[in-house]
């Protein structure tokens, strides 16, 4: 299966400071918006469970129907998103 | 095994509380019935749950019935313990007497005889009609009690109570509750036990082929109905989990291919909530029960549970995830089931829970997070209820009035369409709606974002509907749906989801001859030998849903565009207010965003803006520009509307600020294009705006630049522009002057530019300069009382704002306490410093010419000066202290330069005319480029008698450092 995937570091404030589109699939059009959305919204779920614990690698934290996001949390609260997607 | 189910649900229905048999030996029921009832329910009654704990129950209803009622007479033993929830757990049995000889002869043989079953939890209670006043008959009553309780209480246990009709009772109804309570605890631990025997040994045979999950069943929710009406809800709720397990364990058993359900009436009205829609009856297949029926009746007993247990919030939280598992279970069958069932199941789902977890919360009584969590999935499930609301219109060709946002797209184009075994196809008589349908889709113009942005609108459509629909009639020929797409080279699969491996190929041969009034759209009698059109394929789908969906008011909502749009808002709404309680803010205003959509197509700019507004706040506050450039050209084109000048000029500064690559060149100059119209309309009140990120000026960085006489007298100053084409900066910038330092006069009096540059024009990579003429003040003023001893740049702009990023701080040039602060001015400032020319030199500093290799990084050189004495200093007795002697101090950027040796000090110099000294300095360079050498002052004589050469400030080169062989790596 083909994949795309969305990668962003979010540092502090929430502020995205580095964003890659990766993977094989020919990409739709809207495919970076789409993903960064996602992210964004995702940054909701996230800030709920980074406090409830210690682990920093937050696998799955939220769906939205194919597109899983799993979020690395360093100890200085910056967020790594890879975001695989299975884009047929 | 029908029949069994028929009578068990009938029993469970008839019975909703604990019994108490009453056996009324001496006819005084009539009599006391109604002060028994009185004293209902139980108020604190502690029994013993599953795990053989105690747990205090309050307010446990007891119904009392007779023990020759008709409802306790005519069963069969053995339905006692199949149906063992509905028998007395108390027997009371209610005696009176006075004469101590009629109770030994009489009564008491009669009572040996009632409590001799040994499976009766019984007690007594005796009745005594005598007055206080009588004393006789008191007397006489007692004596009777006394000798009941010798012959009927044990030291073990107390088995009688006293009640007097005619005189205090308060002890009396403690003392029956908690014998009541004694007997219903001790009945209760007996029929779990047995219960709970039965269901291990059945539990231990269920891989064997007799195994009847009915049997299970009955005897699992007897139990759980045990401890229901016993009011020790989570045991019951534990039997049901319990229950839920198991059956899913026989359900995904490999082998036995079992029907699904879902093709009753009304079954696209999720049940979920309601435990009595079905019959058990209809619901049994062999010896098990459809997976669509009896899931949701199981969660419908789970979610009754938890409303009493007063956790409206489990409820939401399990049915969010019930809701999504049997969706995945609808999918797998979607195929034989109505079209769009799944889609209408879920949204029906969803809005039941709503309902129901909505009117069992209350605010405050649950701890924050709690209600936290129970505002986030209220908003999860109201986004799924919307999420399939929008797929159901649009596929009846509502989708035009779907707003292409990120959110809709996101949510639809990633949704895979319906899977029916065969697309509904067009019924024979719907022309006319068809030629309706089409006369809406032509008439839909999609909408011209403001300032001409072009872009392609977000897909809502996970694949091409009309190839998906076409694909699965079931009459079409590969060659037609060809012909469909001719002219149509652009066209992709899409995100290829609707090839989702997920439906078996094995499950559409079985649909196949599975034929059923709404479940086969393919009854419809239609040309099936050619392709459907669009508008075709939304009729055909509006006609199945309407066969599908059984809800009047759902349909309602269907059946305009005006009624679709007003649930949508609901939805929507809904939705947003959950999340922004939950503190999902990013969610809550993504939802703002739609609802500021709706409002502005009905032309509520207003209100569009105010949603707008936040959701562009959410974006740049956390800096998404990517997210912030498809919503901030909506804003602008409401406050546009709404004549909001000062909004919609500072929207379009934030289009400029935003990143090039977000918006073509054209696009940009219509930003630019509109803020200079603005500025340049007059507007009533001139308004703050900040074009920090648009207009930047900067100085030179580090020390004030020294000038000196025969300089050029270039101060260059930059401005900034981020403007994509040219801009005239009049209408911005409002001045430009230079405040001179002491000892210098401008040749023009007010300090102003001599040129007319402005209104400057600032192009990208254009330079522009402003000239001042200044002289030489003829009067210096004595050295000690310099009031400004460098001269000052100043740009004062009109643009108001505060400034979080750029270059340079702007300083405010009007004072803060005026009323009018708001309308601060902003002034850019830069320093100069100006050297008066030498008029009387006495000395001559010379900088000698340093080695022809040149400077450095890390190799030690030795600046020379070569100072010498022009004429004799003989006016300056003052100045020198010692005549023969001058002082010397060397000044260098540590930074910059390390010095080695005396850094100040004195040197002999004759003081007659001609001598000289060469003052010598061991120093190395420490950084690479144009950097200032060290310089040599003279501290003690005026700077009027100084001649340096060269005169001004300069620069020498310093280059990098050799490179060292032990840092090189070996090249192969």
């Amino acid at each position: 299966m083909a994949n795309t995937a969305c990668f962003i570091i979010v540092g502090r404030n929430d502020i995205p400071i580095y964003e890659a589109e990766v993977g094989s699939a020919p990409k739709r059009e809207d495919a970076a918006q789409l993903h960064q959305f996602i992210l964004h919204a995702a940054l909701d779920v996230v800030q709920d469970l980074a406090w409830t614990t210690s682990a920093m690698f937050l696998k799955s934290v939220d769906r939205f129907n194919d597109l899983v996001v799993s979020v690395y949390v360093t100890a200085g609260h910056i967020l790594f998103f890879p975001s695989p997607d299975s884009f047929i | 095994m029908a029949n069994y189910l028929a009578q068990f649900q009938t029993i469970k229905n008839s019975c909703d509380r604990i019994v108490a048999a009453v056996e009324d030996v001496s006819d005084l029921w009539p009599t006391v019935k109604e002060l028994f009832e009185q004293h209902q329910p139980l108020k604190r009654a502690v029994l013993t749950n599953k795990t053989r704990n105690p747990v205090l129950v309050e307010n446990l209803p007891v119904e009392f019935i007779l023990t020759t009622d008709a409802r306790l007479r005519s069963r069969f033993p053995h339905e006692q313990y199949l149906y063992w929830f509905r028998e007395p757990y108390a027997t009371i049995v209610l005696v009176t007497c006075e004469d101590l000889d009629e109770f030994k002869n009489i009564l008491k043989p009669r009572l040996k005889l009632i409590v001799q079953n040994d499976e009766k939890e019984w007690f007594i209670v005796f009745v005594s009609k005598a007055h206080p006043s009588n004393d006789q008959a008191t007397k006489n009553a007692k004596k009777v009690y006394a000798k009941l309780e010798v012959d009927f209480s044990s030291k073990k246990r107390e088995r009688c109570c006293k009640l007097d009709i005619h005189g205090p009772d308060a002890n009396f109804w403690e003392d029956l509750e908690l014998k009541i309570t004694e007997c219903i605890r001790n009945t209760l631990d007996r029929r779990v036990q047995f219960y709970e025997d039965e269901i291990r040994k059945l539990t231990e045979q269920r891989f064997m082929p007799i195994w009847n999950f009915c049997n299970f069943f009955i005897l699992k929710e007897s139990l759980a109905f045990i401890f229901e009406i016993a009011h020790l809800h989570e045991d019951a709720l534990r039997e049901y989990d319990e229950l839920e397990l198991c059956y899913l364990e026989t359900v995904n058993m490999p082998g036995k291919q079992r029907e699904f359900g879902g093709f009753d009436s009304e079954d696209d009205q999720a049940a979920l909530l309601k435990p009595g829609s079905k019959p058990l009856t209809q619901m049994v297949h062999d010896d098990s029960f459809r997976e669509f029926d009896f899931r949701q009746y199981l969660f419908a007993c789970q979610s009754r549970l938890l409303f009493k247990l007063n956790r409206p919030f489990e409820v939401s939280s399990r049915g969010y995830s019930f809701v999504i598992s049997f969706a995945k279970a609808l999918t797998f069958h979607e195929s034989v089931l109505p079209f769009c069932l799944r889609e209408v199941w879920v949204l029906t789902a969803c809005l039941a829970l709503l309902d129901a977890t909505a009117s069992h919360h209350n605010d405050g009584i649950v701890a924050p997070d709690i209600e936290k969590e129970f505002y986030r999935l209220q908003g999860d499930l109201y986004s799924l209820s919307r999420l399939k609301f929008m797929r159901l219109g649009y596929l009846i060709g509502y989708g035009t009035d779907i707003e292409k946002s990120p959110l809709n797209s996101a949510c639809l184009s990633m949704l895979p369409w319906p899977k029916p075994a065969v697309w509904p196809s067009l019924p024979p008589d719907a022309s006319s709606e068809v030629l309706e349908k089409e006369k809406t889709l032509l008439q839909a113009t999609s909408r011209t974002k403001h300032f001409g942005i072009q872009r392609k609108p977000l897909p809502l459509e996970p694949s091409v509907l009309l190839r998906v629909a076409n694909r699965r009639r079931a009459s079409l020929s590969t060659g037609n749906i060809s012909e469909i797409f001719d002219g149509r080279p652009g066209f992709t699969e899409g995100s290829g989801l609707e090839a989702s491996p997920r439906t078996p190929s094995s499950l559409k041969v079985q649909a196949a001859p599975m034929s059923r009034t709404n479940s086969s759209p393919g009854n419809f009698e239609s040309p099936l030998d050619r392709p459907m059109r669009l508008a075709e394929i939304f009729v055909a789908a509006e006609h199945a849903l309407r066969l599908t969906i059984s809800d009047h008011d759902l349909l309602k909502t269907l059946s305009s565009v005006q009624d679709f749009e007003h649930k949508y808002l609901n939805l929507t709404k809904g939705a947003a207010e959950n999340y922004h309680r939950s503190w999902w803010k990013r969610h809550g205003v993504v939802l703002d965003g739609e609802i500021a959509a709706v409002c502005f197509k009905h032309g509520k700019y207003d209100l569009a803006a105010n949603s707008y507004e936040k959701v562009c706040a959410l974006y740049a506050g956390e800096r998404w520009q990517d997210l912030l450039a498809e919503v901030l050209p909506n804003l602008a084109e409401c406050q546009k509307i709404l004549n909001d000048q000062a909004g919609y000029m500072s929207s379009c500064v934030r289009l400029l600020s935003l990143d090039k690559s977000l918006f073509s060149s054209k696009e940009r100059q219509a930003f630019q294009s509109e803020v200079v119209n603005i500025a340049h309309s007059e507007m009533k009140n001139p308004v703050p705006l900040d074009v920090s990120s648009l207009i930047t000026f900067s100085g030179n960085t580090g020390p004030p630049l020294q000038l000196s006489d025969g300089d050029p007298g270039n101060l260059s100053v930059t401005v900034w522009s981020g403007f994509p084409d040219d801009i005239t900066l009049d209408s911005l910038i409002l001045d430009a002057w230079l405040d001179l330092q002491d000892g210098f006069v401008h040749g023009k009096s007010d300090g102003r530019p001599t040129s007319t540059f402005f209104p400057l024009v600032v192009s990208p990579g254009s330079r522009a300069a402003v000239v001042f003429s200044i002289s030489i003040e003829k009067t210096m003023p004595s050295g000690k009382d310099l009031q400004l001893p460098e001269s000052i740049l100043n740009i004062k702009y009109e643009i108001h704002g505060d400034r979080a990023a750029g270059a340079h701080n702007p300083v405010d040039a009007a004072d803060h306490s005026v009323a009018d602060a708001e309308r601060r001015d902003l002034v850019f400032k830069s320093a100069i410093v100006l050297q008066r020319p030498v008029l009387d030199p006495c000395l001559t500093v010379g900088f000698l010419p340093l080695p022809s290799d040149g400077l450095r990084v890390g190799k030690l050189i030795t600046m020379q000066w070569r100072v010498e004495r022009l004429k004799e200093l003989k006016g300056s007795e003052s100045v020198e202290k010692q005549h023969d002697e001058v002082l010397y101090e060397v000044n260098a950027n540590s930074e910059n330069w390390m010095i080695a040796g005396r850094k100040r000090g004195y040197v002999s110099l004759s003081e007659e005319q001609g001598s000289r000294v060469v003052i010598s300095i061991l120093c190395v360079p420490l950084v690479a480029g144009y950097v200032r050498p060290p310089q040599l002052g003279l501290p003690n004589v005026e700077e009027a008698n100084v001649s340096s050469n060269p005169p001004g400030p300069h620069l020498v080169c310093v280059l990098p450092p050799l490179l060292s062989s032990s840092y090189c790596v070996p090249v192969k």
